[in-house]
């Protein structure tokens, strides 16, 4: 089966809890059995930390501008999909990601996924955006979709959004 | 993009109250500050709920900080006098402090300087004195003081090559997207007269970006030299491509060179450099010629910004990558 691996970069590091830490580890469960469903594999979860010093106030997020900069600033150099956890994102956004985004890192523009970890959503959060990084668009008049604009959702992905999910750069075969 | 649905029954101002404390499960007190601007309460008791939030030292900083943000766009006066007597009291988070300071500079007025200098002396981050030393810089920028003020210092990048780069030229906005790109700037920067600002646009690669800049600099009218005393002449807001909705991404800080000329800075909204360059500028007419910084994901740019018959034309190239990122530190799994 196809698939993709993910870096887990937590923002601040220093403020994730336990409990978070294990919202995160469930999140990483939902989104591998979701993408399974359209075989798609989850492959390597690497984990790597910003501690605050050095994250510039960029554990709060209070823009969206402010997002987008983060995950131009930092970049892990590998081929997996950077997906930046961050404990507050303000308003009730709580994700963002470009749609299809690039495979190469020091392009232009916004290449990563943002995830703002809130308990129980977590997971439905991760697997939207990343799911938006593999190519998906809403899908705004479905709620059972994953890609239904807000969470939570059904979760759902169909056969042509896997198609779509596999076509992406960073899968590998 | 992805939003919460917050349930209807915990849009209640009494479970609201209780989230913010921490007392709500299924609403945590990071989606409950979100909340507040939504009740159907009074603004006073919307600004009371978020007041308390934010003088809270008993509550997570990252509340606080939120608090601070929702109290900006409830009322930004309000908010500045809020945060600047908190900062008056003095042993504030600097986390929370960085907020405050953030809130001044793209609020506040001549009065709260001193309140910055402060906070810089108290400051035991870099962070927080950096923040408070650029909202200095927007302070004296947005109401034109004839003051010295510091401002981030720019190492810039060598000129794209020509084989890898996008050549650009800007163009005039229509009316939906100039009106939403001044929304943008206006709810960072409050004080924006949308009446006396035009929006230029310019498309590099997949982003369009807008330029918001202020009629009388293009026009010539006003008096004045431009670059005589700071001002901040143009914003630039970058469209968000699910929403189509503008946010403010960059600020233009105009000044005089040490060559004659002027100087103009860009900075990200957290006072990082982007582009810088300088140039000559009169009434009505301008010229200056932009390179970009050296700053994490910034791309090399060769740019000229021009007025001229009361005309903003920017023209130049675009490298299609960026300054690598910073790179994280790997862990084993937590």
């Amino acid at each position: 089966m196809p698939g993709i691996s993910i870096n887990v970069i937590r923002v601040g590091s220093e403020l994730f809890t336990s409990s978070d830490e294990l919202e995160i580890s469930n999140a990483v469960s939902f989104l591998r059995s979701t993408y399974a469903t359209v075989s798609l594999a989850l492959r390597r979860v690497e984990h790597w930390i910003i501690p605050l010093a050095q994250a510039r106030g960029r554990d709060i997020l209070d823009t969206t501008g402010e997002a987008e900069t983060l995950t131009d600033e930092w970049t892990v150099a590998n081929h997996n999909v950077d997906v930046f956890f961050v404990k507050t994102f303000v308003g009730s956004v709580a994700g963002l990601s470009p749609v299809n985004g690039p495979c190469d890192k020091n392009a232009k523009g916004m290449d990563g996924a943002v995830v703002e970890v809130i308990p129980g959503l977590t997971g439905h959060i991760l697997a939207h955006e990343v799911g938006h990084y593999l190519g998906l668009s809403h899908r705004s008049s479905d709620s059972t979709n994953l890609m239904f604009d807000s969470v939570p959702n059904g979760g759902r992905l169909d056969s042509g959004q896997g198609a779509t999910m596999r076509s992406h750069c960073f899968v590998e075969p | 993009m992805v939003h919460v649905d917050i349930p209807e029954d915990a849009r209640r101002p009494e479970v609201v109250r209780e989230a913010l404390a921490g007392r709500v499960d299924r609403l945590p007190p990071s989606l409950a500050v979100s909340l507040v601007l939504e009740l159907d309460i009074p603004p006073s008791e919307q600004q009371e709920m978020l007041r308390g939030a934010l003088r809270d030292a008993d509550r997570d900083p990252h509340i606080r900080m939120l608090a601070a943000v929702s109290l900006a766009k409830l009322s930004p006066e309000d908010a500045v006098a809020d945060v600047s007597a908190l900062l008056a009291e003095g042993d504030v988070d600097e986390r929370v402090a960085v907020s405050a300071v953030d809130i001044i500079g793209r609020a506040g007025g001549p009065a709260e300087l001193e309140r910055l200098d402060q906070a810089k002396k108290a400051a035991t981050t870099e962070l927080l004195r950096q923040r408070a030393t650029f909202a200095q810089a927007l302070i004296v920028h947005r109401h034109g003081l004839d003051r010295e003020v510091e401002l981030p210092a720019v190492e810039t990048q060598p000129e794209p090559e020509a084989a890898a780069s996008l050549p650009f030229v800007s163009r005039k906005a229509g009316k939906q997207r100039g009106d939403r790109a001044k929304r943008g700037v206006k709810e960072d920067f409050p004080d924006l007269d949308v009446d006396k600002h035009d929006v230029y646009e310019l498309q590099c690669g997949p982003r369009l970006m807008a330029i918001v800049i202020q009629r009388a600099i293009v026009e010539g009218e006003g008096g004045g030299q431009p670059g005589d005393t700071p001002s901040i002449p143009a914003f630039v807001s970058f469209r968000n491509e699910e929403s189509g909705d503008f946010f403010a991404a960059l600020v233009a800080l105009l000044g005089k060179s040490d060559k004659g000329g002027v100087s103009l800075v860009l900075t990200r909204l957290t006072g990082e450099p982007v582009f810088a360059g300088t140039g000559t500028a009169g009434p009505g007419q301008a010229e200056v010629a932009l390179t970009a910084a050296n700053t994490p994901g910034v791309p090399a740019i060769s740019a000229t910004v021009r007025i001229k018959g009361k005309q903003l034309e920017i023209t130049g190239v675009s490298d299609t990558r960026s300054v690598p990122g910073l790179g994280p530190q790997r862990v084993d799994i937590p």
